[in-house]
């Protein structure tokens, strides 16, 4: 018999898998290429059925963005499939898998649910605001995606060095502010994405969310030498930092900024200027994943040094 | 350095709630360029002339005064235009888009006044198509957006008529 752990570890990195790659790369691409209403019903386009593979058939009936939505109404229902398995895995287990691990796939699957009928709402009431907390969701559930691939992990029982208390009151602190900022940093991204937000707001919160996450990374480089899984965390969180602000710096240029009408043919631009959107979209959710994993690294696995 | 470290805190804090804010209340501007016009003709080119006297451009219009939107706020018509039509139906109503080109049936053309009760359109939608209803705008915005349609549909009127014996 197979150790629930492991079955919930391939679970849960199944489900991040398909909730990043696919289901936000996918939703990503969507608001990108603004073809969101494709077609207004839900779940089923016109008469085909949500489990239509037959993409030709319907680009021809419907339209190529309408193959786009599909494909992400799809993505959608696989992840959601896989952390129903999840979450009924932990109950029929439950003498097996600790309470938290059994909340924490409930919660993700009350969420997954949610999301699919903020889904439908957005697409049957054209409601941007609907849109915006759509799109909030999906990175609630890669946070909590994240933290159960991390409490499945064969590693999460190894102890590491005692830290000085104040040292882990300080990390809680910024790691916590940093995890508020990038959801307020998301929020205005999308609103700045579905056209209902200013520019200069959703810059403003980039730059603060960006200096705190560095000096996060500042602080476990410098003071937590005893802690490689968090020192792994932080290096992989500058690369992906780095890699999102050259993103956004180019979404600026090509979106809003002096590249708008660089490209003058009109197909190729909109083809450069959805991708480098996507890219943007899919490196914050990196990001926020990333973050959660120093987050919950720091407010679970730092043991203080007693007084004694 | 643990005061320095507090006031950063709070700075970050604090500009990020006036972040959140400006995100919130800030108006989207979106990058809205006028349509390039290229004349087959000298004959045509005049033509065109004589429409941007009566009509201005699609990004600062005007009516002539005969017109029964004389009265009508075009420029925040336009502006709402710009953020909820523009991707499908184009800077001129064409709907000649990259997104466009991706929906079936094609959005309608407003240029060439495809559309017959362009009102009904915004506020129920067009059943079965990506044309969804608008109702949910203010009052006002539906109404300037709404106007603005008419614009772009009387504008393709003139066009038509002044272009009428070309080849």
């Amino acid at each position: 018999m197979s150790n629930p752990l492991i079955v919930l570890r391939r679970l849960s990195v199944a489900a991040l898998f398909v909730t990043i790659a696919l289901t936000c790369g996918i939703g990503g691409t969507i608001t990108s290429a603004e073809v969101g209403m494709a077609y207004p019903t839900w779940p089923n386009i016109n008469s085909g059925s949500l489990f239509s593979f037959f993409y030709d058939e319907l680009a021809e009936s419907f339209g190529a963005g309408s193959v786009v939505e599909h494909t992400h109404r799809q993505a959608a229902s696989l992840t959601g499939l896989i952390i129903l398995i999840l979450a009924g895995y932990t109950w029929v287990k439950r003498s097996l898998v600790s309470s938290d691990l059994r909340k924490l796939a409930t919660w993700s699957l009350i969420i997954v649910i949610g999301q699919g009928l903020l889904g439908a709402s957005r697409v049957l009431e054209n409601d941007y605001l609907i849109a915006i907390l759509h799109a909030l969701g999906a990175q609630l559930v890669v946070a909590l995606l994240v933290v159960l691939c991390m409490k499945t992990s064969s590693s999460w029982s190894e102890s590491f060095a005692a830290v000085d208390q104040r040292k882990i009151s300080r990390l809680k602190r910024w790691t916590n502010l940093a995890m508020v900022l990038l959801f307020a940093n998301l929020f205005s991204a999308a609103s700045l994405r579905h056209k209902q937000g200013a520019f200069d707001g959703h810059l403003t919160l980039a730059i603060t969310t960006s200096l705190v996450v560095l000096y996060v990374i500042y602080l476990i480089s410098t003071k937590l030498t005893g802690h490689p899984p968090l020192r792994k965390h932080a290096r992989g969180l500058a690369h992906l930092l780095g890699t999102q602000i050259a993103l956004g710096v180019a979404a600026w240029a090509f979106l809003l900024g002096p590249l708008t009408t660089y490209l003058p043919d009109e197909d190729t631009r909109f083809i450069v200027q959805a991708c480098i959107a996507t890219g943007h979209l899919l490196g914050g959710v990196l990001v926020l994943a990333k973050t959660t994993a120093v987050w919950y690294e720091v407010r679970t696995r730092l043991a203080p040094k007693s007084n004694a | 350095m643990a005061n320095r470290e507090h006031l950063f805190y709070y700075a970050a804090i604090a500009l990020a709630c006036f972040a959140l804010w400006r995100s919130v209340q800030g108006q989207f501007t979106s990058p809205d360029s006028e349509p390039v016009f290229v004349a087959a003709s000298e004959a045509e080119s005049i033509q065109h002339q004589k429409l941007v006297a009566d009509y201005g451009y699609f990004t600062s219009p005007k009516v002539p005064a005969a017109s029964p939107l004389a009265t009508a706020n075009l420029s925040g018509g336009r502006q709402v235009y710009a953020v909820n039509c523009l991707h499908c139906h184009g800077s001129s109503g064409r709907a000649n888009t990259p997104t466009a080109a991706l929906l079936k049936p094609p959005p309608k053309d407003l240029f060439a006044g495809t559309v017959r009760d362009v009102e009904t359109v915004l506020l129920y939608g067009i059943p079965s198509t990506s044309m969804s209803s608008f109702a949910g705008l203010s009052d006002d915005e539906f109404a300037d957006v709404r106007d603005y349609a008419l614009y772009i549909v009387e504008r393709g009127a003139a066009w038509a008529k002044l272009t009428e014996g070309n080849e």
